[in-house]
This record gives C-alpha cells, sequence and structure tokens, in this order.
C-alpha cells in the first residue's frame, strides 16, 4: 500500500523542435490507464510513478521553445521542483541553449531543483546522422552542475522511463510537500487529501509507471 | 465547533491602512438573505446521507454535480462575510491584495464549514454508518474534535479521509469489518465531492450577491443604471480593482496595446500568423467560437471558478491535436488575444489569480492561467524593435508611442509573493512543525497594530501636549471619565498639568515589547488610553 501520493512539477526547457514534449508523450503514452486525467494536449501532462512506497505523480508543464517567448519561461518554471532540459544530439546550437537554461534554472529557479539533462534523438545516430553533441561533452557539463544526464529516444522509448524515474527517486518527496506547502500555504492537493485509489493501486510495474 | 461559532469565526479584522481613497468605500448596506422556505427543501446534500454510500462512483459524480444550491446554513457564511466585508470598519478600502487575502481566508474556513457540516451533523437514516464512526474513536472522530475544538485552526486541518489509513486509528480499527470500512471510504469520498461542489457553489454565490449589492459606485451615470437591470452586468472585474489604481491603468495600457497591433494586423501592415510563428497546422477557423468564449470569460461569468473553466475551455477549443505542445498553444494564445482584445482581459486574470480558491487553482488551471498571463506579458512587453524594420515606417504617431516601451517600464504593479499571508506566516522548520495559522498570526497582528497605534497616539499626545501659560481654562461639561480622571489626579496628588508625571506612570511601558505585555499591564495601558481620549 503506499502511504502517500506526492505531487512533483515538473518543467521542460529547451529550445523548439528538439523533442521535448514527444518525451512526455512516449513517457505518459506507456499508460492505459482508463481513468485518465484530461491534460491539455501535449503541454500539461500528468503522469503517476511508483518509487517505493511513495507515489509521484508528476506535473508535467512545457515551456514554448521558441527563442521569442524565453523571457516567459520563469513564469512556467516557477515553484517547480524538477526540469527535464533537453537538447537535439544533432543540433549544437540546441546544446548551447540548453547550457543556458541550466545557468538561468540554477540563478532564478526553486533552491534544490532537479535538473535532469536529456539528449534527445539518439535513434537518428543509428540511421546514418552525424552526432553533433559529444557524450563526454554533455557529461562534464553535468558533473559540473550536478545534473541528472541521459541521452534519450523519445521515438523509440529508450531511456524515457528511467530519465522520469531518476528524477523521482532523487526527489526528497517529504521535503518537496514541504515546500509545496510553503510556498502555496497550506495546499492540501486531492492527491495527498483523498487519495483514496492509491490504497488500491496494483503493484508496480516493471516500468515503474503506475499506469 | 457550532455554526454560530464558525460565523464569528469568519469575522474579519479590521486593516488599517492610510492610502486609502475614502470615497471608493463600499456604502451600501447589505441585507442577510432570508433563507426561503423552499430552499430548505432543496436537495443541497443532506448531511451524511446515508443511501448514498451504496452508489457507485459514476453515481456519487452524478449525485453531486445535482446539487445546485448550498445548504442554508453554509449559504448564511456568505452572508457573514459580505456582511463584515461591509461593516464601518472597512470604511479605508482595501486594496485589492488585502481583499483577496481575506477571501482565501474565507474560502479555507468555508471549507472547513462544509466540511464539519457533512459529517458532523446528526443523521438518523444511517445508524450502522453512526456506529462504526463511533467506534474509529481516535482516528476520525478524533479528527472532528479536533476540528470542533479548533477555531480558526485549519492549519492544522488533517488530511481528510486519511485517518483510516493512519496510524492513529491502528488502536482502535479492529471493530471495524472489512465492509465497514468500504462503506466509510465511499462515505468519504463522497463527502470529499461533496465539500469540492460546495466550494465551487460558493465562489460562485459570494460574487452572485457581491454583485447584487454593488461594491462602490456612490453614482452611477446613466448608462451603467441602464445596464444594471440585469443582475450579471452589475458586476464587473474593474469595479473590484478601484483602490488598486495601477492595476486598472496597466489594463487599460495594455488594452491599447492589443488593439494597435490588432489594427495593424488586420489592415495587413504585419503577418501575425508569420510574426509569431504559428504552427502550419493551426486551426484558425474556430475564430468565432473562441471569441466567444473569450467573450464570456470577460464579461458574462461572475465566479473565478468559471472563468477558470471558460479559460480551459479556450485551450480545448484551440486544440487540434492531442499531441499539442506549449510551443503551439502560447503562440495560438497571443494571437487570439491580439485578435479579440477582450476589454479587461488582463484584470480578469488577475481576478482568477487573487480569488479562485488557492487549493483549486493548481495544476490544469494554473498551467492554463499561466498561459493566458505569459501570452499577456508577451504582448505587454513588445515594443516596435521586436516587428520587422519596415513597419516603423508604416505606423503613426499615436500608434509608435503605445509601442515605445514595455508597459511594465511605465507601471510597477505590487509583488504578490509579498502579500502572500500564508506564505509568511509559515514557519516549518526540521522535522518539527511550528506551524503559526495564518488567521491568528492576523488577527493578532492586527490587533497589535491597532494597539501599537493606540500607544502611538497616547504617547504622541503625552509629548506634544504643552500646558496653556496664559490661557484661562474654560468650563466645558464633563464626562464621567474626566471626572474619574480628576479624582485619581487628587488621589495621587498631582495636577494634570504636569506633563511629567502623567508620562511617567506611562514611561514605564516605553521601551516595552508588545509581545511581553502581561495581560494587566495590557488593561492599565488600557486605562491610561481610556483616560487620555476620555
Amino acid at each position: 500500500m503506499n502511504s502517500s501520493i506526492t505531487s512533483v512539477k515538473l518543467v521542460l526547457l529547451g529550445e523548439a523542435a528538439v523533442g521535448k514534449s514527444s518525451i512526455v508523450l512516449r513517457f505518459v503514452s506507456n499508460d492505459f490507464t482508463e481513468n485518465k486525467e484530461p491534460t491539455i494536449g501535449a503541454a500539461f501532462l500528468t503522469q503517476r510513478v511508483n518509487i517505493g512506497d511513495e507515489t509521484v505523480k508528476f506535473e508535467i508543464w512545457d515551456t514554448a521553445g521558441q527563442e521569442r517567448f524565453a523571457s516567459l519561461a520563469p513564469m512556467y518554471y516557477r515553484n517547480a521542483q524538477a526540469a527535464l532540459v533537453v537538447y537535439d544530439v544533432t543540433k549544437p546550437q540546441s546544446f548551447i541553449k540548453a547550457r543556458h537554461w541550466v545557468k538561468e534554472l540554477h540563478e532564478q529557479a526553486s533552491k534544490g531543483i532537479i535538473i535532469a539533462l536529456v539528449g534527445n534523438k539518439i535513434d537518428v545516430l543509428e540511421s546514418g546522422e552525424e552526432r553533433k553533441v559529444a557524450r563526454e561533452e554533455a557529461e562534464k557539463l553535468a558533473e559540473e552542475e550536478n545534473l541528472l544526464y541521459f541521452e534519450t529516444s523519445a521515438k523509440t522509448g529508450e531511456n524515457v522511463n528511467e530519465v522520469f524515474l531518476a528524477i523521482g527517486e532523487k526527489i526528497p518527496l517529504k521535503k518537496a510537500e514541504d515546500q509545496a506547502n510553503q510556498q502555496h500555504g497550506l495546499r492540501i492537493t486531492d492527491d495527498q487529501r483523498i487519495d483514496l485509489a492509491s490504497s488500491t493501486n496494483g503493484p508496480v510495474k516493471a516500468s515503474g509507471c503506475n499506469c | 465547533m457550532n455554526m454560530k461559532e464558525e460565523m464569528k469565526a469568519l469575522h474579519t479584522p479590521p486593516i488599517t491602512n492610510t492610502k486609502f481613497d475614502l470615497s471608493q468605500s463600499i456604502r451600501e448596506s447589505y441585507r442577510v438573505q432570508q433563507a426561503s422556505p423552499t430552499e430548505d427543501l432543496q436537495d443541497t446534500g443532506s448531511p451524511a446521507s446515508g443511501s448514498n454510500v451504496e452508489l457507485t462512483k459514476e453515481e456519487i459524480v452524478q449525485e453531486v454535480n445535482a446539487i445546485e444550491d448550498l445548504p442554508p446554513e453554509l449559504s448564511k457564511l456568505i452572508d457573514v462575510f459580505i456582511n463584515d466585508l461591509k461593516q464601518p470598519k472597512y470604511v479605508k478600502p482595501l486594496n485589492i491584495l488585502q481583499l483577496s487575502s481575506l477571501f482565501q481566508s474565507f474560502y479555507t474556513k468555508f471549507d472547513r464549514s462544509s466540511f464539519n457540516y457533512l459529517v458532523n451533523a446528526p443523521s438518523t437514516s444511517q445508524p450502522t454508518f453512526l456506529s462504526a464512526r463511533e467506534t474509529l474513536s481516535s482516528g476520525l472522530s478524533g479528527i472532528f474534535a479536533r476540528s470542533r475544538s479548533s477555531s480558526g485552526s485549519s492549519f492544522k486541518r488533517d488530511r481528510r479521509s486519511s485517518s483510516l489509513l493512519s496510524t492513529d486509528s491502528n488502536n482502535v480499527t479492529p471493530m471495524l469489518s472489512s465492509e465497514e470500512i468500504n462503506r466509510q471510504l465511499k462515505m468519504n469520498e463522497l463527502n470529499n465531492l461533496k465539500v469540492e461542489r460546495f466550494m465551487e457553489l460558493c465562489e460562485r454565490d459570494v460574487f452572485q450577491r457581491i454583485s447584487r449589492v454593488g461594491t462602490s459606485v456612490p453614482s452611477p451615470s446613466r448608462d451603467e443604471r441602464h445596464k444594471r437591470i440585469n443582475g450579471r452586468d452589475n458586476f464587473r472585474v474593474s469595479n473590484l480593482f478601484r483602490n488598486s489604481p495601477e492595476y486598472g491603468e496597466y489594463d487599460k495600457m495594455l488594452s491599447e496595446k492589443m488593439q494597435v497591433i490588432s489594427k495593424i494586423s488586420s489592415d495587413g501592415r504585419i503577418d501575425l500568423v508569420k510574426f509569431l510563428g504559428l504552427h502550419e497546422n493551426a486551426d484558425l477557423n474556430r475564430f468565432e467560437e473562441i471569441q466567444e468564449v473569450l467573450y464570456d470569460l470577460a464579461y458574462n461569468s461572475v465566479a473565478p471558478s468559471e472563468k477558470v473553466d471558460l479559460l480551459l475551455k479556450v485551450h480545448q477549443s484551440m486544440m487540434y491535436s492531442h499531441e499539442m505542445s506549449n510551443d503551439e498553444f502560447l503562440s495560438l494564445i497571443i494571437y487570439y488575444m491580439v485578435k479579440v482584445c477582450p476589454r479587461d482581459i488582463f484584470l480578469n486574470t488577475e481576478f482568477i489569480r487573487l480569488f479562485r480558491y488557492k487549493k483549486k487553482l493548481v495544476q490544469k488551471e494554473l498551467f492554463a492561467l499561466t498561459n493566458l498571463e505569459a501570452a499577456l506579458v508577451f504582448v505587454e512587453g513588445l515594443t516596435i524593435n521586436d516587428f520587422p524594420p519596415e513597419l516603423q515606417g508604416k505606423l503613426a504617431s499615436s500608434e509608435l508611442k503605445l509601442l515605445e516601451s514595455p508597459i511594465s517600464s511605465k507601471i510597477t504593479l505590487p509583488d504578490q509573493s509579498k502579500h502572500d499571508t500564508y506564505a509568511n506566516n509559515h514557519n516549518i522548520t526540521n522535522g518539527l512543525q511550528e506551524v503559526h495559522h495564518p488567521e491568528v498570526m492576523r488577527s493578532y497582528d492586527s490587533l497589535r497594530t491597532a494597539f501599537d497605534s493606540s500607544l502611538r497616539n497616547i504617547f504622541g499626545k503625552i509629548r506634544s501636549y504643552t500646558p496653556p501659560a496664559t490661557l484661562q481654562p474654560v468650563p466645558l461639561p464633563r464626562s464621567s471619565s474626566q471626572f474619574s480622571l480628576e479624582n485619581e489626579r487628587k488621589a495621587c496628588g498631582t495636577p494634570m498639568a504636569n506633563n511629567n508625571t502623567m508620562s511617567t506612570s506611562v514611561k514605564k511601558f516605553k521601551d516595552r515589547d508588545f509581545d511581553e505585555l502581561t495581560v494587566s499591564e495590557m488593561k492599565e495601558i488600557f486605562e491610561i488610553y481610556q483616560k487620555l481620549v476620555g
């Protein structure tokens, strides 16, 4: 039996067309729950993941990746507990932009925000396209900035679930809850208040998704 | 806590601020509506309606949605709240953030009252359930007891329905069979859904009733009187923002800017679709439908919950694919904002942010609101430099002026986070939660402010008082307090004119901190105060 459900706000950042929404759609599309919560396209999605005795409910906020909207990003990552900074392994410019996002998050986002750096579209490398962002370079950035790092393919699903599981495991769940309380006052979410369904949740799936 | 006590708890402390415009205060007195007999007969979710526990989840949802009016007991709380807002203590009008804070506080109390109403009211139709509930003495009823006894202590509100699963009830639950537990769970689910429904109705009713009595329109123009034929027209979001004129100014400038961009787009001076980089699949054929929803949001809705539902509807209407990312949503919202230019849209956005029950303004609702806010921030920040250079030569000087600089560089709005009393009054320490209830803190702060200002007045009087040297005293009718003061002077053998002596008795409090004062000392200060003002 899961003792509690903790909501985690996760924001997606990255240049336009690097596959941000494809990654979350892949993450969520493995879920065939009947009572799926309504979403706003792929711009706002939720997904539950069981981690040990805890259930983490990711609230995934997409941001517009166009450069002209970059200044609006703080409105979206305000109070976020986690961020996915996505770049395209075949587009060096997208990696430069990812660096900027990481810097900005460290400077302006909530303290202790968990950041995962994600190099997407590794499937195209197998079809002969040239890699333009070296894995070592990204790993170095991740190490320097204390980031989680993954290379994924939203198309094949490779490593997608792993990104979210790693974030879920790294988030101090109780603290996340306290933080939310501090930031929103006494916010008692629906989940925290009446998640009766959690007591009837089945065992954790192999993927870790409580679908 | 019974209903009467809860009503008392709903009274809000006065706020002292000298910056308000007195002419804008709410002047009409609000008449408490008498519940009609028919209201009493309506099925408004009678407490613990036992037969419901056998319903399926869908039936429960259906039943809850069928509740169209608040029970009279809860409805009265809204009357009390509005009545309280209109008390003379608010003769200095509240600014929008203070008003929002009062509403949020009211919502929290109403939420708790709704829950108490559902679980505490006697029910004769569910003896089995009641007996089962009694066996959970340290679980559920423990919570109820806390709820009842802790007036104004919503900060300790435990998770509803969670007691069955909590460790609290471990030593007493064996009395319950699994069937009883299931029934209890269903009952909790039903109650929670009902509370949520009550909260929706509360938001609706509180603003509908405000719309009936008006906010603060001292001398309505003929046009406005004409509009009042329809009750809904009586309520304009902008009225709430009257005492925070910077919001109105910001809204006005934003509307002007949107209209200019709309104009230069409609006469072909810029290609808005290209400028915003709308996705090639974007479906712009639903313009009229979306325009109508936006108009409803801005003009034809009253409650924040209604407005937020309409905002979600805007998002749904814009959606041409379930895989739409926010790259597409945000561009589209900006596009429709500029094309439709709904009046007061900024004020409506702020209204939702400030007056939607904070506990419900989460997840999807919060995201949709953030999208709208982001769209407006984008528009307010647009300057001539953001457009193609060739546009500059095609603009009239008035248009150019509006696109000169961002609105935020001209008007600074107050930082809402600094007014978040919940956050400010919450001290959560490691592991051990030392929570100061916001209401208690607020009341305490108000009391302290009032008291401090009284003290300041006292000390101010003493310091500034100089006995008239040449003027002869004029005999005036004496009040009892004056006699009493004189008697005291005689008893002490000290003349009133001796300022130093009087101040000596008061001076002992000069360097004292309010927090350190004992009740007897406070009483002493109060007596001095009474003498001075008498």
